[in-house]
């Protein structure tokens, strides 16, 4: 892994954004999140039905004019679950990141800074985190905690927790390296200071590609886990729930399925597009 | 995903079935002994099968053409004679002496005689609480004694009106005494009974193979063929997730698929290759407990107006698309003490739930559209189980109860954890699905205050008028007294307000119209395999 | 060589004995009483509970239930099924085949044709063939396989009946399954393959090479290509866990057997034991199989070494 420097001149948000905006791709990765995230916000002014109101009388109704996307077996009109689902599943991205990120970016840094004994522990601990592929510790944890929406983002945030503290644990040991930081040291700065003003800033960018990286990978998971029946129990519009819902009617209603999976890709693959292009723009080398 | 259970739940129940099936009858002749090798889909891979240790859909579907019981039901559902040529209750109705035919061998060339009746007997009661099925049918037996060689009397604790029934069941299936000492607990691989087919091939988790027994030459009268069975093969193929069984029956894969699914049936009845059936099962259908201990559901007309506010039949009609009927009590509409004067108890009547709501005192003080009571809402906890079509219906609740004011919180539940849920009584709502056999099956168990913290009885309610009914009509061994008496057990049910009852089991069959003779034996949903043959040409003309 | 065996299998003890004490942590992580739960289904009295308890050994100390569950485990002893009753050792050794054969069939058809494309990309850098190619890597990545297994079956199964949409024993059961779990795995092998085929692509020597005048093909394929595999090779231990986890809801949409669908089921079931035992299994299986990618590597390219 390798450090990013400090950008000196201009500010690292302006000049990320700058680079961004100027990335074909990436711009389009963002509108299309940007989008979802309206979406999100707006459900309630754009759906043209209640998502959670049955109307048992117009089950499986085809898509047509007045229901785009068609209803479900309870009736229930789809592009209206879509729409309220952009809610709960990019919410699930959001959290389950936000914990990986945050108990990641600690045990890094801890671990990184202190050595020793306590970097031995957090190496034994990730180690045996990452034993465990893909969702089988998000897996695992559900069949801890039971199924249900805060378990699965709690599950998920741990699965990814071990990606993250390698990735700042490197970082910091190399920043840690640098005559800047020796130099606080060698003066007597606390080590409180030291990690928040130089090591932290420091090691953070890396951190911001892995989290747009692994965005998607959190949202596919949960959805995942819905859709194996862990994790949003109904009647909860979830993209992973509602795609459960119409496995079994793919035979004779499959747009039930399709559209559903259809939101998942979208902004899936603009996460990982994102994430590509910030990966480029920040640093090339870094091999995510 | 939980299609096993779901089967279990369905099959376990027992069933009758009035088939409306394109069923070609044999002629009317004998053995036209023809070969063909039928190949039919289910649902699950087996665990450990054997009939006397499990619940599981194959006891019933592909053992019962291993084995032979006792006595049997034909398809009117009266009693029988099968391996027992003939029997007799004593006065006291606490002794039954059965003679055996004595024609009888068992596949692996053992002698089926009263020492058989014997052993088998006690294998089920050694078995005890392994057993999950087959030791519960038997609970009044005390002890078996052998006569004569081919005769034997079993003992029983009290009276009980349901032996018979439960004689003829397939868990009670009469295997091999020297297989099941010879391979112990491994028996389930080796297994020999004396039915029209033998078990030839077990490849878990893939296929089960039977092929038809030579020798076979004592199949109850009611069949129209006597001898061998008529197929040459009979092939299991397990297709777990039911959205696949249409796609597999419309590609030719499979004969005969078992167990569709409701919302893939438009190609099937489209399909002039195919036919579709439908099996009506007896027992319980499907319905939520109320618990009668837990507020809110203790007051009775939070239940009552739970059952005017809630439209099951409307979900029926979409969930299932009307495959299944409406039910109306703790028994299903084809159970012959099924009691018809409860229909119409509860019509679907919103003001009427609203007024009763209101008059007991729940009304809508702060506006939230969720009815309170001395500032506490009225929310109902429900349980929702990942079988069976628990799921839709629970949401479809939720919808219709929040029109009344009433909140319905649902929650997952797996199998073991909704029995604890149950027992410990902290839900208000617990679907049950997992059907009994008999009438005495279906209602004592779930409703007898004897059971209500160890056993099934999630309603909690403590009743000596329904108590007496159901202790009464066990030992009753008048038919028509029993049934008069199971009928008011309903109507208290259903007064009292105990359940809520969703819809009757129905099992969708796809058959290929190639295939003729599927039909059932009244009872475990036991498909006639022993008649079963492709058509002919001339037959199909 | 030796020492590297030796210190590549130590480095693993550790990772193993996490594994292990976390499969241990689920049962008494779990809220409510261990043998209560297990015996709830059978509706058990309080002194069968006691008397399970006893059996467990959970009127013991922790520390030395946690010793007799290490004893167990490396005895292969992983407890009863609750719902079927069956040696749960028994039930695993029963799907892994099937597992593994799903796993390796996806990584057969996902290693060459993923290199192949990244390649092939890379070759024509920011051509159209490029940009097509890394779309379809994308999509591999990010697209739902449980939404991809749906399609493809609604296409092949139920529009086309080219093949079956579940079941399993022949090898037309095996055909959608492998092709949705090569596809997320194609997409992280083309992006590798092509980043490396890149970077080498700028290495000085294939510069030299091409100024001696060779042809471009011989440049390409003698000199860069055997150079841009080895990060590709080194991935598929990671390819591995991505394959294993994706099997996992793949054979859940297939309806097949193996570790996945028996470990969801034991989920949704509450079977702790079966839990326990296929978590350990799956992650034992990883951790091995990573071994073995690594050793072989150590066999084949003295370069690498322990650390």
């Amino acid at each position: 892994m390798t450090t990013v420097q400090a950008t000196p001149s201009l500010g690292p948000t302006r000049l990320l954004l700058r680079r961004v905006l100027g990335n074909a791709t990436a711009l389009a990765a963002l509108a299309t999140l940007l989008l979802f995230a309206g979406i999100a916000l707006a459900a309630p002014w754009l759906a043209p039905f209640d998502p959670y109101q049955v109307y048992p009388e117009r089950s499986l109704m085809p898509p047509g004019r007045e229901h785009l996307m068609g209803t479900d077996l309870l009736g229930r009109d789809i592009f209206s679950r879509v729409l309220y689902g952009a809610r709960v599943s990019l919410l699930i991205g959001f959290v389950s990141v936000g914990i990986s990120a945050a108990v990641g970016v600690v045990l890094g840094l801890l671990a990184g800074y202190y050595g020793g004994l306590l970097d031995n522990l957090v190496m034994r601990l990730i180690d045996t985190l990452m034993a465990f592929p893909g969702i089988l510790l998000a897996l695992t944890i559900v069949a801890l905690l039971g199924p249900g929406l805060v378990n699965v983002m709690i599950a998920v945030g741990i699965g990814g927790i071990a990606n993250y503290a390698r990735l700042v644990r490197a970082s910091v040991l190399s920043i840690k390296e640098e005559v800047y930081v020796e130099a606080a040291r060698s003066v007597g700065v606390r080590d409180r200071r030291i990690i928040f003003r130089h090591v932290l800033p420091n090691a953070l960018p890396p951190v911001l590609v892995l989290a747009s990286m692994s965005y998607g990978w959190a949202l596919l998971s949960a959805a995942g886990l819905s859709f194996l029946g862990l994790g949003a129990t109904p009647p909860l519009a979830e993209w992973g729930a509602m795609l459960s819902d119409g496995r079994s009617l793919m035979w004779d209603a499959p747009w039930t399925a399709i559209f559903p999976g259809i939101a998942i890709l979208c902004v899936v693959l603009a996460a990982n597009l994102l994430g590509d292009a910030l990966r480029d723009i920040l640093d090339p080398r870094l091999r995510l | 995903m939980k299609a096993p259970i779901k089967l279990s739940g369905l099959l376990c129940a027992v069933a009758l079935l009035v088939v409306a099936c394109s069923g070609g009858r044999a002629p009317a002749t004998s053995v036209a002994a023809d070969s063909g090798r039928l190949i039919l889909s289910s649902t699950k891979p087996g665990s450990r099968l054997d009939p006397h240790l499990d619940i599981q859909w194959e006891v019933l579907y592909v053992l019962s053409a291993v084995y032979d019981t006792l006595v049997y039901q034909d398809p009117k559902g009266a009693i029988v004679p099968g391996l027992a040529r003939s029997w007799e209750r004593s006065e006291d109705g606490l002794r039954y002496r059965f003679e055996l035919r004595e024609d009888v061998t068992f596949h692996d060339g053992a002698v089926f005689d009263a020492e058989a009746v014997r052993f088998n007997f006690e294998r089920i009661a050694s078995l005890a609480s392994r057993s999950l099925k087959a030791s519960s049918l038997l609970v009044a037996v005390e002890r078996v004694a052998v006569i004569d060689p081919f005769t034997v009397d079993v003992h029983l604790s009290r009276p009980d009106g349901a032996l018979l029934f439960n004689l003829s069941l397939p868990y009670i299936a009469m295997v091999s005494p020297v297989a099941a000492a010879a391979w112990g607990g491994n028996y389930h691989l080796h297994q020999a009974g004396t039915g029209p087919f033998m078990f030839a091939e077990y490849r878990p988790g893939d296929r089960y193979v039977l092929v038809r027994n030579p020798d076979y030459s004592w199949a109850p009268e009611f069949y129209q063929h006597s001898g061998p069975a008529r197929l040459e093969t009979i092939e299991w193929r397990f297709l777990p997730e039911p959205s696949s069984r249409a796609p597999a029956l419309e590609a030719g894969d499979v004969d005969v698929a078992f167990d569709l699914v409701p919302t893939n049936l438009n190609r099937i009845l489209e399909s002039p290759r195919h036919t579709v059936s439908t099996a009506y099962l007896t027992g319980q259908p499907a319905y939520w407990f109320f618990n009668t201990q837990l507020p809110p559901t203790d007051d009775i007309a939070v239940r009552k107006a739970v059952l005017y506010a809630a439209d099951m039949a409307s979900g029926s009609r979409a969930i299932t698309r009307g495959v299944t009927p409406p039910a109306h009590g703790p028994l299903a509409r084809v159970t012959p003490e099924y009691a018809p004067a409860l229909e119409g108890l509860y019509p679907h009547d919103l003001e009427r739930a609203r007024r009763l709501l209101a008059e007991a005192g729940w009304v809508d003080d702060n506006g939230d559209g969720i009815r309170e009571r001395d500032g506490v809402p009225l929310v109902l906890t429900v349980s929702m189980v990942s079988w069976g079509q628990s799921i839709p219906f629970s949401v479809l609740l939720q919808a219709q109860l929040r029109a009344v004011g009433i909140k319905v919180e649902l929650e997952m539940m797996a199998h073991a954890v909704q029995i604890e849920a149950g027992q410990s009584g902290r839900k208000n709502m617990l679907f049950t699905g997992s059907s009994g056999y008999s009438a005495a099956d279906s209602l004592k168990p779930f409703f007898h205050s004897d059971n209500t913290d160890r056993g099934f009885a999630f309603s909690k309610f403590n009743d000596p008028a329904l108590d007496h009914m159901l202790d009464q009509a066990e030992v009753t061994l008048d038919d028509t007294q029993r049934t008069a008496l199971y009928q008011q057990a309903q109507l208290r049910i259903m007064e009292q307000a105990l359940i809520l009852p969703i819809y009757d089991y129905a099992l969708l069959i796809g058959i290929d119209r190639r295939v003729a003779g599927l039909e059932w034996r009244s009872v475990g949903l036991v498909p006639t395999f022993y008649q079963m043959h492709f058509r002919s040409e001339v037959e199909e003309e | 060589m030796g020492r590297f065996i030796i210190m590549r299998l130590l480095s693993s003890v550790p990772v193993v004995l996490g594994v292990v004490t976390i499969t241990f942590a689920l049962m008494y992580l779990l809220p409510g009483d261990p043998a209560a739960s297990m015996l709830a289904r059978s509706g058990a009295s309080s002194e069968q509970i006691a008397a399970l308890r006893v059996e467990l050994g959970l009127d013991q100390p922790l520390y030395l239930q946690y010793f007799h569950y290490l004893v167990q485990v490396v005895q292969g002893n992983l407890g009863v099924s609750l719902a079927s009753n069956k040696p749960v050792t028994e039930m695993l050794l029963e799907v892994l085949p099937k597992t593994l054969a799903l796993v390796f069939a996806a990584l057969l058809i996902a290693i060459p044709l993923g290199t192949v494309m990244g390649v092939t990309a890379a070759v024509r850098q920011n051509t159209l063939v490029d940009r097509v190619l890394v779309g379809i890597s994308a999509l591999g990545v990010s697209v739902p396989s449980f939404w991809l297994a749906l399609l493809l079956i609604l296409l092949f199964s139920v529009t086309l009946r080219w093949f079956p949409a579940s079941g399993q024993g022949e090898l037309r059961h095996l055909v959608l399954p492998t092709l949705v779990l090569a596809f997320g795995a194609i997409g992280t092998v083309a992006r590798t393959a092509r980043t490396s085929m890149i970077d080498v692509l700028k290495q000085d020597y294939i510069r030299t090479a091409r100024a001696s005048g060779k042809s471009e093909r011989e440049v390409l394929y003698r000199h860069a290509l055997p150079n841009a595999l080895v990060p590709v090779v080194t991935m598929i231990g990671l390819q591995f866990g991505w394959l294993i986890s994706g099997s996992f809801i793949v054979e859940t949409v297939f309806s097949r057997q193996g570790l996945g669908s028996m470990l969801i089921n034991a989920i949704l079931d509450k079977d702790l034991p079966l839990v326990q035992g296929a978590v350990l299994a799956t992650a034992i299986l990883y951790v091995t199989l990573n071994l073995l990618v690594d050793l072989t590597y150590g066999a084949i390219d003295p370069r690498i070494r322990y650390e």
